[in-house]
């Protein structure tokens, strides 16, 4: 992989092992007359510094290891993944490309990183087999920036065209704004990828058919293919996106992704283009993975013989796609061959394609080639100042004119932008509180409700927001847009969530105002309660804690039932600020006569009828006692809860047998002519008679032989009437 | 006669003593800016199902671990919130 270089060289050295570290610095700085430093990465930066050092180790450089390192010290901006640099070397027909690459590294004038994160580097050999993952990184040290002695290309050969002309070069912002807009997408919602490390479906659409980010370049003399798939490459490649499990989300803030200067921002997004590898110029004509991939190099090379052209030459596709068939291995005769590239007629073809889409194409688009469109079909293109400076000549780049009063925001919520003076922090911030709606020669925004609550929760203000549309306008905007745009900053004010924050419960209001005096910070939101945001911790000093609750533990019993079972005591010590409101629902408050000891609450009919209007079941009772009690709620309460339902019960006459003995009442239950008769069993000896077989039951007992007495005797023929009968 | 017994025995905390409190710690709520706008978010059903207490006409008590889903209901509302504190 390769990415934009960071000039510390900590994130490189660290990696090394103290051995592998203090033979490299030593072996640095073996010219250097400076005072040795005691730390080894010290001495080694040290060494690397001093031009006289290492134009000493240079000339101690045999030939290959010096046109390696004259073929690196033109890319001082990137890391190369081992096998790109090899692939790189080995076309510009550096013998031995290995060896070579092994001499710098010895030498400290390269810095080597493992892939993987931890992994600490003990040696520089790299071993045949290695799968991509695990190839290791290298780069141009970063203090040969500045100490390395000018060296003569090792690349010639390629053969430009003198010609003159209007050059014209692309304003290099198309590649940042679409960045801006993939941003705000994933701010939105994270990226989801497969474990087969491809886009879900979801992301795909919302990707490859975002009408803005595969909207066409506005200056484009080649179309590029599958833009919005471009950007996302773009985005991996430059570290926009942060994996997370099988999610990518965006960087908190572009401010920290992107740099400040336009110049750097654009050399970051070349730097970024050239290692792209999910992404390719040819799209569904070649396949994507062994194909991107050997592009890296592809495209540096492209650049690099841009470079080795004189001024007042442009090369053509033709000459620079024979130079690549001569030189890059996937095109040649001697390297492996991948896909379409087998046959020689489609290779010839699409070596011409490829270079027409990447440097008409996608490199246009970062400002770095300049080109001449002759009008006989033979386009010529040139490095730009900007693909100078990307190959690490010192060149005076242009100033760009100022333009003030670039962004014009309109009554209708509509905010145009013109690109002419686009800037870095303007499309940082632009991106973050307005919503896109056209990116082209100019841009338009709308500013809405939404888009202005997605700039509050990243931190802006009403009020930043208004400055910003203010000071790049150059004047006030409408009255209307900034009303808008502080009403709804103001709704959000509304409503304020705190998703954990702490609550200080004092006994009185004068001891609130007393800890708030000696410098407690918070929101009283009652008289005794103070809201103090975040977790308890800092300002304790004057406080002494009577008790502590953690609400992200669940709630522990905290409520003793008195021995009616209908009257409850809170345990203060144990108790949290939700069991008062919870009791509440369901109980009454009870005065305490004294004034002191703990709260009581009681059950009613009454407030458990409430409770029960207000939509709570007997199950959540049963629960909240179980769950604040320790226990299942008392008899007593358990009738209130059934009164509270409108229990039923049924008051009727009943004819009752009554037997002297357990055993005869199960016979009779029993016993084929008497079974029938009965309807129910009241007790061990007393069965209800069903009303219509009262004589069949009197015919049944007496052919028994039982004999029948009491109040309510069963006759022949019907029933006594209710008011003879039992109850 | 100045007075030496620094407060004990009149009821009064001496001063400089330091102050009792009760401390809730992590603690999930939602303060509102107006009594009304409770009202209308403990109508909503699935909304009131998610807050275990009113505190105050103006703070509800939010279930622990639900403040996400509070957030996301305010928002189908139409409400846009201050999420405090978020990380």
């Amino acid at each position: 992989m390769i990415a934009a270089k960071s000039d510390d060289h900590r994130p490189w050295l660290q990696r090394y092992s103290s051995d592998l570290l203090e033979r490299t610095a030593e072996r640095a700085a073996r010219f250097s007359r400076s005072k040795k430093a005691k730390e080894s990465s010290d001495r080694l930066v040290q060494a690397l510094a001093s031009k006289r050092s290492v134009g000493k180790i240079i000339d101690e450089l045999d030939e290959a290891a010096q046109e390696a390192l004259a073929i690196f010290r033109r890319s001082p901006l990137i890391e190369w993944r081992w096998d790109h640099a090899m692939r790189l070397l080995g076309a510009c027909s550096i013998r031995s490309p290995y060896r070579a690459v092994q001499s710098l590294l010895t030498d400290g004038l390269l810095w080597m990183r493992p892939s993987r994160p931890g992994e600490e580097l003990t040696r520089f050999e790299v071993n045949d087999g290695l799968p991509i993952e695990a190839l290791p990184v290298i780069t141009l040290a970063a203090p040969l920036s500045e100490s390395l002695p000018d060296q003569a290309s090792p690349v010639k050969g390629l053969v430009g065209t003198e010609a003159s002309g209007s050059w014209r070069a692309a304003d290099g912002w198309e590649y940042p704004m679409r960045l801006a807009l993939l941003w705000r997408l994933a701010t939105r919602l994270p990226i989801r990828r497969t474990q087969q490390n491809i886009l879900f479906k979801r992301d795909q659409e919302r990707i490859g058919q975002n009408s803005l980010l595969e909207a066409p370049f506005v200056d484009t003399p080649e179309a590029c293919d599958q833009l919005g798939m471009l950007t996302y490459a773009l985005a991996v490649q430059g570290g926009m996106l942060d994996r997370f499990c099988d999610e990518q989300f965006p960087t908190e803030s572009l401010a920290d992704h992107w740099p400040a200067d336009r110049n750097e921002l654009l050399l970051k997004c070349l730097g970024d283009l050239i290692g792209v590898e999910n992404w390719n110029e040819l799209g569904e004509e070649t396949p994507t993975g062994p194909f991107a991939s050997e592009m890296a190099s592809a495209r540096f090379l492209v650049l690099y013989w841009l470079g080795s052209l004189p001024p007042e030459q442009g090369a053509s596709v033709e000459q620079l796609a024979s130079k690549l068939e001569q030189c890059h291995p996937p095109w040649t005769e001697t390297g492996e061959r991948i896909g379409p590239l087998r046959q020689e007629e489609t290779r010839a073809r699409l070596a011409r394609k490829w270079i027409r889409k990447f440097v008409f194409g996608s490199l246009y688009q970062t400002g770095a080639v300049e080109i001449l469109q002759t009008g006989d079909g033979e386009d010529l293109a040139r490095l730009s100042p900007w693909g100078k400076r990307f190959l690490g000549e010192e060149v005076e780049l242009p100033e760009l004119p100022a333009f003030p009063g670039t962004l014009l925001a309109q009554p209708n919520h509509e905010v145009v932008v013109y690109r002419q003076g686009l800037s870095v922090e303007l499309l940082r911030r632009l991106a973050v509180f307005c919503e896109p709606k056209t990116l082209g020669a100019a841009l338009t925004y709308e500013i809405s409700a939404d888009s202005v609550y997605i700039g509050l929760e990243a931190g802006l203000s009403a009020d930043t927001m208004i400055e910003t549309l203010e000071q790049y306008g150059g004047r006030e905007i409408p009255t209307g847009l900034s009303t808008s745009i502080r009403t709804w900053a103001e709704r959000r004010e509304r409503i304020r969530v705190f998703p954990r924050c702490s609550l200080y419960e004092f006994s009185s209001k004068s001891d609130l105002d007393d800890a708030v005096e000696r410098g407690l910070e918070g929101t009283a939101i009652t008289d005794r309660i103070l809201l103090v945001a975040g977790d308890a911790g800092a300002t304790l000093k004057n406080l002494r804690i009577t008790s502590s609750r953690n609400y992200s533990v669940g709630s522990e019993p905290c409520v003793n039932v008195d021995a009616d079972g209908i009257t409850l005591h809170i345990d203060l010590a144990k108790s949290d600020l939700l069991l008062e409101t919870e009791l509440r629902r369901f109980a009454d408050s009870v005065e305490r006569e004294s004034g002191e000891g703990p709260k009581t609450f009681r059950l009613t009919s009454k407030s458990l009828g409430r409770a029960l209007d207000q939509g709570l079941s007997i199950s959540f009772l049963e629960e909240w006692f179980r769950r604040r009690t320790g226990e299942s709620p008392p008899p007593s309460a358990q009738l209130l809860f059934r009164c509270a339902a409108r229990a039923e019960v049924e008051i009727k006459s009943l004819v009752v047998l009554r037997t002297d003995d357990e055993m005869l009442a199960d016979g009779l239950l029993q016993h084929p002519a008497t079974a029938a008769c009965f309807q129910s069993r009241l007790g061990p000896k007393a069965l209800v008679v069903e009303p219509e077989k009262s004589a069949e039951l009197t015919g049944a007992l007496e052919a028994l032989g039982v004999d029948i007495s009491g109040e309510g005797r069963l006759v022949r023929g019907g029933l006594p009437s209710d008011s003879e009968s039992t109850a | 006669m100045s007075d030496w017994s620094g407060g004990y025995g009149s009821g009064k905390r001496p001063a400089g003593a330091r102050i009792p409190v009760k401390v809730h710690r992590h603690v999930s709520l939602i303060q509102l800016g107006d009594p009304i706008l409770a009202e209308e978010l403990l109508a909503r059903a699935r909304l009131s199902q998610m807050i275990i207490g009113r505190l105050t006409d103006e703070v509800l008590l939010i279930e622990p671990g639900k403040a996400q889903e509070v957030v996301e209901e305010l928002k189908r509302m139409g409400h846009t919130s201050n999420v405090m504190g978020a990380s």
